[in-house]
């Protein structure tokens, strides 16, 4: 028997939401020790790792490993229509391909979708030595994005010891955000080496906006010229990271 | 040869389109072999450079590489090192072949019969040491990293994409899933349309996608017994395998016994000479070295030219067209930055 429920389906849905922005069809790995998925864009410009453990769940059935493709986006469109507080158990009718959602709250819903063929590919982690570590506050960093984002199609992260600098060029104008060591917004700040790379900003602007609805702390790392990851701190070891590829100039 | 599992394993059929980004360790004897058969005149006579030495398998991994590349697939090559001394039978039986062949391709010639001579002039396809290092010499010029295995390439190639290094390996043969690869691409380096042999007819081939772990799942068999089912049917370490046993009968059997151990009883005395766990050791703890570094660098167009056209007598409009997409390629890939560059 599988079955997985979700004590506030809201933060189900977040989540979902965080890995629909690079992908379309989710192929999950459900072990009896957790949920796992990890799927590049198309484009292979970025990739989601997410990890969440059955000790996050409010119950966790899954006597054998099964893999669970869906249509995220449809999945989503089921999930817009719930509301906070209410539960979710998702289960699976294998015989007629179909994952069910079983919504319950003042009263109890059932939606079902259909069961994709899943991917059998699997991705490497990147492997990369970053030079630069910060952590701080997402919401700070989601602000810094959309600053830039007025002005630029694409967003310079440098560090040097003393802070991080997120900057955008455009025609209309230019944007700087300096994040110091110790401002407020910086939690911990570690940065080995001056690093300077360029990221495209419609993917940086999706992810974080994304991820930020999951949790309030977030993670960067990078090195020049290399890819940054951006991880999303979830309780109970549950994981949120993304990648992205840098633009080279 | 190799061993014969077309008719048992499960695949997919895919378009080029559908490898874009992803790294393929080749087996570089199997494509070079596939060129020299493959790239020749009407007649049968491969292609030459004005001092008589052969130019097929160069033509072929120039423009074939183009392709590739420029499609956005990243190629490994893998050359074989030392064969295994099990090998020895399968490579007289080569050499034999080749010999016979030779033989009827004379004949064929003498009689007027191109398109029979063309099909001897495919099987007497050698591949001397003089044309190895060309290639290598092309792929250093072409910037596409290649690795020498110390053994069987397969089982490098293999190795590489078991620790990750690749997305697949890509040769025609099936022993690289007896090697453990996790993914085997076919038909990569003759993707397209191909005459068949003796017909006016052609055919579009594509490439094949073979997943080890499907393989197994569906013929419900561990890796070790996949090899057994390799051995009884004929590996190139035991090539006669068992008389009478093809892949479906060998499937039965390793299904019912298990191993090949207990299968061998039952079979006719002295219908399997060899020592099953020597051949099945080959498979399971190749000879494979960790010595490699796998960079794409960008195409030296002029070096190629100079190669090429110079030395072998090539076309220099072709070939710098064919350089100059593979340049444009490393660039265009470079700014725009998957993140495959970074996956080891």
């Amino acid at each position: 028997m599988f079955k997985i429920v979700i004590p506030d389906s809201k933060t189900w849905k977040n989540l979902m939401n965080a890995i629909s922005t690079l992908i379309e069809e989710a192929s999950f790995d459900v072990t009896p020790e957790g949920m796992k998925l990890r799927a590049m864009d198309p484009s292979h410009v970025a990739m989601v790792d997410f990890e969440y453990p059955k000790t996050a769940f409010q119950e966790y059935e899954c006597p054998e490993p099964t893999k669970l493709c869906v249509n995220i986006g449809d999945m989503l469109k089921l999930l817009k229509r719930v509301e906070a507080g209410e539960s979710l158990e998702l289960s699976l009718d294998k015989a007629a391909g179909r994952l069910s959602m079983k919504i319950s709250g003042k009263y109890t819903r059932r939606f079902s979708l259909p069961l994709l063929q899943p991917s059998t590919t699997e991705i490497p982690t990147p492997k990369i030595s970053f030079d630069a570590r910060v952590k701080l506050d997402a919401d700070s960093l989601s602000d810094a994005i959309a600053d830039i984002a007025t002005v630029s199609e694409q967003v310079k992260f440098e560090a040097n010891p003393e802070k991080l600098t997120l900057s955008g060029v455009g025609e209309t104008g230019n944007v700087t955000i300096d994040f110091e060591k110790d401002s407020s917004s910086v939690i911990e700040f570690q940065v080995q080496q001056e690093s300077k790379a360029l990221y495209g900003i419609s993917f940086l602007e999706d992810m974080i906006k994304a991820g930020k609805a999951s949790s309030k702390i977030s993670t960067i790392e990078f090195s020049t010229d290399k890819p940054v990851k951006i991880d999303f701190e979830l309780p109970l070891q549950g994981k949120l990271t993304y990648y992205l590829a840098p633009r080279i100039e | 040869m190799g061993v014969n599992l077309k008719d048992i394993v499960p695949k997919k059929v895919v378009d080029l389109e559908y490898l874009k980004g992803k790294t393929l360790a080749v087996d570089a004897y199997n494509a070079l072999y596939q060129f020299l058969a493959i790239i020749r005149q009407p007649t049968g006579e491969p292609l030459v450079d004005r001092c008589g030495r052969i130019t097929s398998h160069l033509s072929g991994l120039l423009y074939r590489n183009s392709n590739l590349v420029e499609l956005g697939i990243r190629l490994v090559y893998v050359f074989d090192g030392k064969p295994p001394s099990l090998k020895a039978a399968e490579i007289e039986r080569r050499r034999t072949v080749k010999e016979e062949a030779a033989i009827k391709y004379e004949e064929a010639l003498e009689r007027g019969d191109f398109e029979e001579a063309r099909i001897y002039a495919q099987m007497t396809s050698k591949l001397e040491d003089y044309m190895v290092e060309d290639a290598k010499r092309l792929l250093d010029l072409l910037g596409i990293p290649w690795v020498q295995a110390p053994s069987e390439g397969e089982a490098q190639a293999a190795y590489l994409a078991i620790k990750g290094d690749v997305w697949a390996t890509a040769s025609q043969d099936y022993d690289s899933l007896l090697f453990g690869t996790p993914r085997l691409v076919r038909n990569l380096t003759i993707t397209g349309k191909r005459k068949l042999p003796r017909k006016k007819a052609y055919i579009e081939v594509n490439p094949e996608i073979i997943e080890l772990e499907q393989v197994l799942g569906e013929l419900k068999l561990t890796r070790e017994q996949l090899i057994d089912v390799g051995i009884l049917i004929g590996t190139d370490f035991n090539p006669d395998g068992v008389k009478g046993v093809g892949p479906k009968t060998a499937l039965k059997l390793i299904r019912e016994g298990k191993c090949i151990e207990n299968v061998l009883p039952k079979l006719p005395a002295g219908s399997f000479p060899e020592e099953p766990a020597k051949i099945r050791e080959i498979f399971l703890k190749p000879d494979v070295t960790d010595e490699y570094r796998l960079e794409w660098k960008p195409p030296n167009v002029e070096g190629v030219v100079r190669f090429l056209c110079s030395e072998r007598d090539f076309s220099e409009d072709r070939v710098r067209k064919a350089v100059e997409k593979m340049v444009s390629a490393y660039t265009e890939t470079r700014a725009r930055g998957t993140l495959e560059t970074w996956f080891g």
